[in-house]
């Protein structure tokens, strides 16, 4: 990974949460995407994406969003990203409409309810 | 030495017993040839009767045939009285030799044998030749007469011998019966000798054989529990999740130490709660915890947890008495489920660490009939202090780190703002080494009269505490800034403050400095802390050395103030201690190499505090926190600036942050700043994307401010292309959401993108 952006991964319980932290361009976007999807465990209820130092992204990290979500819910699995209410970058989630695929929370904790089972049946998330 | 011994008393046993076998069956040769002597001897006995009926015989027909021949003067009586004759010595012989064990008999055979032979030889061969030549002579009743006298004293002498040798024979063979029974009296004592001898071995033995089996078992038993106890122990240093740590402990103790372990832990409001339950049949953990939930454990039970917890003194049951199970049981149903568990012996230990009683470790046998003893209970209490402080110390190190941590990270500001031509970067790295989370912080304020306050400062001391008196810090300084007081007289505000509020033994230092962007004139003042650093847009780096006073909470004299004057191009870099000082070298090499770093550092404030980092930063893992403060005003508004870049991917980023930069200098807000360099970004990426191939080929990005309006160009020499696929039409999205307005000219010499945006501020 370039300095640009920075992924770090931690398994919570049954959950994977990725940390991206730093920017994401189109200079950095292919690399993450490949870093990304190394990542996917087929156990996991779904993946928390922690975005809360993500100081940049444009289109080319946003479809790089897409395409994970998209992925996880063929498989019935889901994904959460982690954004600061205040954040700069929620603008560009909101225009794009991230929100239709993975689910925009502004905690951990909010986001682990979300992803694991109990709360997953409320959705009626794709398979 | 227990195989030894096992060995040396085995082979004496052994030996002792073929030794008596071997006395057993010498006895028993010995009788049998007394009993094989003494029935010869009887059997001597009547060949000598025989032998003397026989020579009686002889006599006798001699001494008809002499008579007959002397009385008849016949021949044919002397026919006999030859053949008798001829036999005679051969029989005196024979009655010599049968008759010669013993010597009375002997004497007495001698005696009638020579009897006889006087007899034949001194009376009846005169007597048959005189009554040959004379026979009237001879031939005469009284001629015959003394023969028969002579015979009858032979005879009663051969019945004395034969009554004495019947005598003989009787006795032999009473003592031959005496010594066949002795014989066999003899063989079966020696038989019953021999088979206790056998079964004495035998039980030895076998008592041998398992005192061995026992020592073997007693060893690997204890070699087993001594991996129990690491391999607890291990798990326990592991992980900071008590409950599930101790659901391992317990599945680790079952079933070397328990057929049944249960962990209680006391809940904050004093109820005992089950963590843990292992069983060496999986399927009885179920029915264990369904009765722990259909029959919670009564506190007041007077045996078991509750008891423990209460006296904090361990039980331990050797065997479980019928009278506590039922003492136990709530109701009948209760009662037939525990003695379905088939519990044999127990132990409950406290769960003691730093004399408070966090719950209680219950160990069972039940399936493997094991019985307890002082020994099993001292090792559980060795297991269960263990684990006792392995859960007070992550409860500890969880509650201590996890609430300092949480404050230290509410406290650093989340982003900072977007001052107007100012770069601003800042750096916060915990310390690595120390487990508790440091007072490091930092805080930039933007004022009401457009003028921003920068502070940075370091809490001694670490922790909860330390962070709270930080929280305390930063927010007693926003007011008192906020409220418009100057550097120096905030700190002495602050001062005043600490003084007289819980925080009174609390030693730290602070900066503060109040810059105002337009002018570039700084005010600040410290308290105690290393003085700030200021680079010149010439690259000549200075320290601030002015308006130093004494640490917070340290000395009342009024703090004082320096001034100085921040060129646009200059860089001011406030920084706490940990960046300067390492334990192996005085502080001022330290600040020398800061000096040197900063001096030979990139010019963007991002960047140099990076700079400073690796520059600075040492391999070994930092022991105290360090924080970092840049601030640079922007070297000169540029009204436009425009830019030229070989078309790859890594350009994009080159672009977006030269537009950035211009941006901030150009007076854009925080939004303004992420969303045109978004817009810019995609629009560069378009570019790269249309270039022909991977050469020579640039393209060119520009930015101007026209009457408040941001106008951004991308141009290139490549043609637009649509966008291709579902995620491709998202740049063209967000470039139009983020802009007011984007036009797209394709023409032969390539494609011009221009957007436009309206400043909040109205630009500068």
């Amino acid at each position: 990974m370039s300095e640009l952006a920075r992924i770090v991964v931690r398994d919570e319980d049954d959950l994977r949460v990725v940390e991206i932290s730093g920017e994401l361009d189109a200079s950095n976007a292919e690399e993450a995407r490949q870093a990304a999807l190394d990542l996917f465990a087929n156990s996991a209820h779904g993946i928390i994406f922690d975005l809360r130092q993500l100081s940049y992204i444009d289109s080319a990290g946003i479809a790089l969003l897409f395409e994970i979500a998209e992925r996880l819910g063929r498989r019935g699995q889901s994904l959460a990203l982690v954004v600061t209410p205040s954040a700069v970058i929620r603008r560009a989630l909101e225009v794009t409409e991230i929100g239709e695929m993975a689910t925009v929370v502004p905690t951990i904790e909010a986001a682990r309810a979300r992803v694991l089972p109990n709360d997953e049946r409320g959705q009626s998330s794709a398979t | 030495m227990r195989t030894t011994g096992l060995r040396k008393w085995t082979l004496l046993a052994s030996g002792t017993l073929t030794l008596a076998v071997a006395v057993v069956i010498g006895l028993l040769l010995g009788s049998v040839q007394d009993l094989r002597s003494a029935q010869r001897s009887a059997l001597a006995s009547d060949r000598v009767l025989q032998q003397a009926t026989q020579n009686e015989k002889l006599l006798i027909d001699m001494e008809t045939g002499v008579r007959g021949f002397v009385l008849t003067g016949q021949d044919t009586f002397l026919q006999p009285w030859r053949a008798a004759v001829a036999d005679l010595p051969a029989a005196a012989r024979q009655l010599e030799s049968l008759a010669a064990s013993d010597p009375e008999q002997l004497r007495r055979a001698r005696t009638i044998d020579a009897a006889i032979r006087d007899y034949a030889t001194g009376y009846a061969a005169p007597l048959t030749r005189t009554a040959r030549s004379t026979p009237t002579a001879a031939r005469s009743i009284v001629a015959t007469q003394e023969g028969k006298t002579r015979v009858d004293a032979v005879r009663s002498q051969l019945a004395q011998l034969e009554a004495v040798e019947a005598r003989n024979a009787d006795s032999r063979r009473a003592h031959a019966d005496a010594v066949g029974n002795r014989a066999i009296a003899e063989a079966i004592a020696g038989l019953i000798v021999l088979v206790a001898l056998v079964l004495l071995l035998t039980r030895y033995l076998r008592r041998a054989l398992a005192r061995g089996e026992e020592a073997a078992t007693d060893a690997s038993l204890a070699q087993a529990r001594l991996a129990v106890l690491a391999r607890a122990s291990d798990l326990l240093a592991e992980s900071l999740d008590e409950e599930r740590t101790l659901e391992r402990v317990a599945n680790v103790v079952v079933p070397v130490i328990a057929d049944w372990c249960g962990i209680e832990l006391v809940a904050e409001d004093g109820a005992l709660r089950n963590v843990a339950v292992a069983h060496i049949d999986p399927g009885k953990v179920e029915l264990a915890r369904e009765m722990q939930v259909r029959y919670p454990p009564r506190d007041d039970s007077p045996t078991g947890p509750a008891n423990v917890v209460r006296t904090g003194e361990p039980e331990l049951y050797r065997e479980i008495p019928q009278e506590m199970l039922e003492a136990g049981a709530q109701d009948r149903e209760h009662l037939r489920l525990i003695r379905e568990l088939g519990l044999v012996s127990a132990m409950a230990v406290p769960l003691t660490a730093r004399g408070r009683t966090l719950g209680v470790i219950t160990l069972v046998s039940a399936e493997s009939g094991r019985l307890y003893g002082p020994d099993d209970l001292e090792y559980a209490q060795d297991l269960a202090g263990r684990a006792a402080l392995a859960i007070d110390n992550a409860r500890l190190y969880g509650q201590e780190r996890g609430v300092a941590e949480t404050l230290q990270r509410s406290l650093l500001p989340d982003t900072l703002p977007v001052i107007p031509r100012t770069a601003l970067a800042a750096r916060y790295l915990p310390a690595e080494l120390s487990a508790e989370v440091g007072g490091d912080w930092y805080d930039v304020i933007p004022l009401p009269d457009a003028r921003v306050v920068l502070a940075i400062g370091d809490v001694v001391g670490h922790g909860v505490k330390a962070a709270a008196i930080m929280g305390q810090l930063r927010s007693a300084l926003r007011a008192y800034t906020l409220e418009g007081h100057e550097p120096g007289e905030a700190l002495d505000r602050l001062k005043a403050m600490l003084r007289t509020t819980a925080g009174g033994g609390m030693v730290g230092t602070l900066l503060v400095g109040i810059l105002d962007p337009a002018t570039g004139a700084l005010q600040y003042s410290s308290a105690g802390h290393p003085p700030a650093l200021v680079r010149g847009p010439d690259g000549s780096v200075r320290y601030l050395n002015e308006g130093r006073g004494t640490p917070l909470a340290v000395g009342l004299q009024r703090a004082r103030e320096g001034t100085t004057r921040l060129e646009p191009g200059s860089l001011l870099l406030m920084y706490t201690d940990g960046l300067v000082e390492r334990r192996t070298e005085r502080l001022g090499a330290g600040l020398e190499r800061l000096e040197r770093a900063v001096a030979n550092g990139p010019a963007d404030a991002e960047e140099l505090l990076d700079h400073v980092l690796a520059e600075l930063g040492s391999d070994a893992p930092s022991a105290d926190d360090i924080a970092l403060l840049a601030v640079s005003p922007v070297r000169e508004r540029a009204a436009r600036i425009r830019i030229e870049l070989p078309a790859d991917r890594g350009s994009v980023t080159s672009a977006r942050h030269a537009v950035a930069r211009w941006l901030t200098g150009a007076g854009a807000n925080q939004d303004e700043l992420y969303e045109l360099s978004v817009a810019v970004g995609d629009a560069c990426a378009n570019a790269v994307e249309h270039a022909y191939g991977p050469g020579d080929a640039t393209f060119e990005v520009g930015a101007e401010l026209v009457n408040g309006e941001v106008v951004l160009d991308v141009r290139d020499a490549g043609s637009w292309r649509d966008p291709r696929g579902v995620n491709r039409g998202r740049g063209l999205q967000l470039m139009n959401a983020f802009t007011d307005s984007v036009q797209i000219d394709k023409t032969e010499k390539g494609t011009h993108v221009r957007m436009r945006r309206r400043l909040a501020g109205g630009g500068e």
